[in-house]
């Protein structure tokens, strides 16, 4: 059974092109596809919460979320490329899918590893109640470091 | 200078035709008037499409480094800043190599020159701070330089979202995205991530006039009708210090032209472009095309393109091995997946009309 505490990826691919690292990355063949521009399909059951295929979009259009984070909270991550990167426990601005800014946000973690290419992921704690509208951060300003 | 093939150009068309005609085992030589190969991957810093075989999930450079390895790994020769200038009365095609032209007799060769960027003219067009997005890319990516801090991309085809993400990571702002169609036209990903970012884009819109003393300083964007006529009364003036042109690429067709290719015209895959068949030969059995040269797609397509054309080249002088023609198959049927879908509609049935009348040559 799928645990609403690991959390699952949130696939928003709506566009068939030509495409298939988010199968060719899940080891545990939670993703799949009929042809290279079919729309991904996710088996939660079989879902490790890996988050792989987070950083291996190129489109950079799956997202990982942990509803029931906490009382009232949950997770989102994103993967991200701009400079300055945030840092573990900065607060910051979560927007939505248009970059609006919806409420301040904890960074839970920035992780980096080698097999994510240069993508970071960037992991907040949002209000439960926004988990369906956050996508993203306010890019941070250059020379605005956090130094927290 | 004596080859079996010469392949004009080493971006992912040319690599991918050289990597096949060296395995079957032609003398192939790559000359590219470029100071590095990998033509436009070598600008790319955003991770690819496709599947395992076009190396997606990597960054385009470095697709470009895999590709130029396997070049090396297969002694191919690579002359770099070394321009094909044409084609001689004697067959052979002159090159410009260390100020010098020489000539290199080849049986076969391969054109995979790409594309060049499309522009727009308005008062001001002409003034610094203007220029396409390729050439903004370029400084940015491969020479470190950011053309500027506050930019208008004009385009919003994938072009225009890409070089917008990129500059923005380069540490500029995008100011706006300006399309005069109503909708953005890129892939919906690209178009998602801009829109994150948080940059403002006008739709039904273009840029009516760049204003500035000695450089730019403001757009003025104006709103367009179906006709993508102006409306007058609707000018907006954006503040702005760079304004860059998204607005499409054209098939380079010159070489193609002076080895006698028959020529076609397909609006949506960029304008005029050589003929060719299944196999990427041209009217001319001596020349293969392929890649953005062939009609402007995108680099999987190039490099499925150009193995194509060197498998088939390769063939054509006995350079054959037992899978060959399996791998022929294979490629085209890629190409086939690459094309498939809705959004590709459109460019796979330009195609197969290009290739109808390619194959009349050969019937």
């Amino acid at each position: 059974m799928h645990d609403k505490k690991r959390g699952l990826p949130v696939i928003e691919c709506c566009q068939e092109i030509p495409c298939n690292p988010c199968v060719s990355v899940c080891k545990s063949g939670a993703i799949t596809m009929e042809h290279l521009t079919s729309l991904p399909k996710l088996d939660p059951e079989k879902c490790t919460g890996c988050r792989m295929c987070v950083a291996a979009c190129s489109g950079q259009a799956i997202f990982f979320q942990i509803e029931d984070y906490e009382e009232g909270f949950s997770t989102i991550t994103f993967p991200y490329e701009y400079l300055p990167l945030p840092e573990k426990g900065q607060t910051v601005t979560a927007v939505n899918r248009n970059g609006q800014a919806v409420c301040e946000a904890l960074v839970l973690s920035v992780d980096d590893r080698k097999a994510y290419n240069k993508t970071r992921l960037v992991t907040l704690k949002i209000p439960r109640r926004y988990k369906d509208e956050i996508r993203f951060m306010k890019r941070l300003p250059k020379g605005d470091e956090f130094h927290g | 200078m004596k080859t079996d093939i010469l392949v004009v150009g080493a971006g992912p068309a040319g690599l991918g035709a050289a990597i096949e005609a060296a395995s079957c085992g032609a003398d192939v030589c790559i000359v590219d008037e470029n100071l590095r190969a990998g033509g436009q991957l070598y600008k790319q810093i955003h991770k690819f499409f496709g599947s395992k075989n076009h190396y997606a999930g990597q960054r385009g450079f470095q697709i470009a480094d895999a590709l130029v390895r396997r070049t090396e790994e297969l002694h191919v020769p690579l002359l770099l800043d070394t321009r094909a200038l044409g084609l001689m009365d004697s067959g052979d095609v002159a090159v410009l190599r260390d100020g010098k032209a020489e000539a290199v007799t080849a049986k076969k060769v391969i054109l995979a020159v790409g594309a060049k960027e499309n522009m727009l003219t308005f008062p001001g067009w002409t003034m610094p701070g203007v220029m396409t997005a390729g050439a903004a890319q370029t400084f940015s990516n491969v020479h470190g330089v950011l053309v500027g801090k506050k930019i208008v991309m004009i385009g919003s085809g994938n072009v225009g979202l890409i070089v917008s993400y990129q500059l923005m990571q380069g540490g500029a702002e995008i100011s706006a995205v300006v399309e005069a169609a109503p909708e953005i036209t890129g892939y919906t990903v690209h178009k998602n991530k801009i829109l994150r970012a948080g940059v403002p884009v006008y739709v039904s819109h273009t840029v009516a006039e760049a204003r500035g003393s000695g450089h730019v300083e403001e757009a003025v964007i104006m709103e367009v009708d179906e006709h993508f006529q102006c409306i007058p009364g609707t000018e907006k003036t954006i503040e702005a210090d760079t304004i860059l042109f998204a607005v499409g690429l054209n098939p380079r067709t010159e070489l193609a032209s002076m080895f006698r290719c028959e020529m076609t015209s397909e609006g949506a895959l960029g304008g005029v472009l050589p003929i060719h068949d299944e196999f990427m030969r041209t009217s001319n059995p001596r020349v293969y095309v392929c890649g953005d040269e062939t009609g402007v797609e995108e680099a999987n397509s190039a490099l499925d393109e150009g193995r194509l054309a060197g498998l088939h080249a390769a063939a054509s002088l006995g350079f054959e091995n037992e899978s060959s023609r399996e791998r022929i198959k294979e490629v085209q049927n890629s190409l086939m997946e690459l094309r498939s879908g809705k959004y590709a509609a459109k460019r796979l049935a330009c195609k197969e009309r290009i290739i109808r009348k390619g194959a009349m040559y050969y019937a």
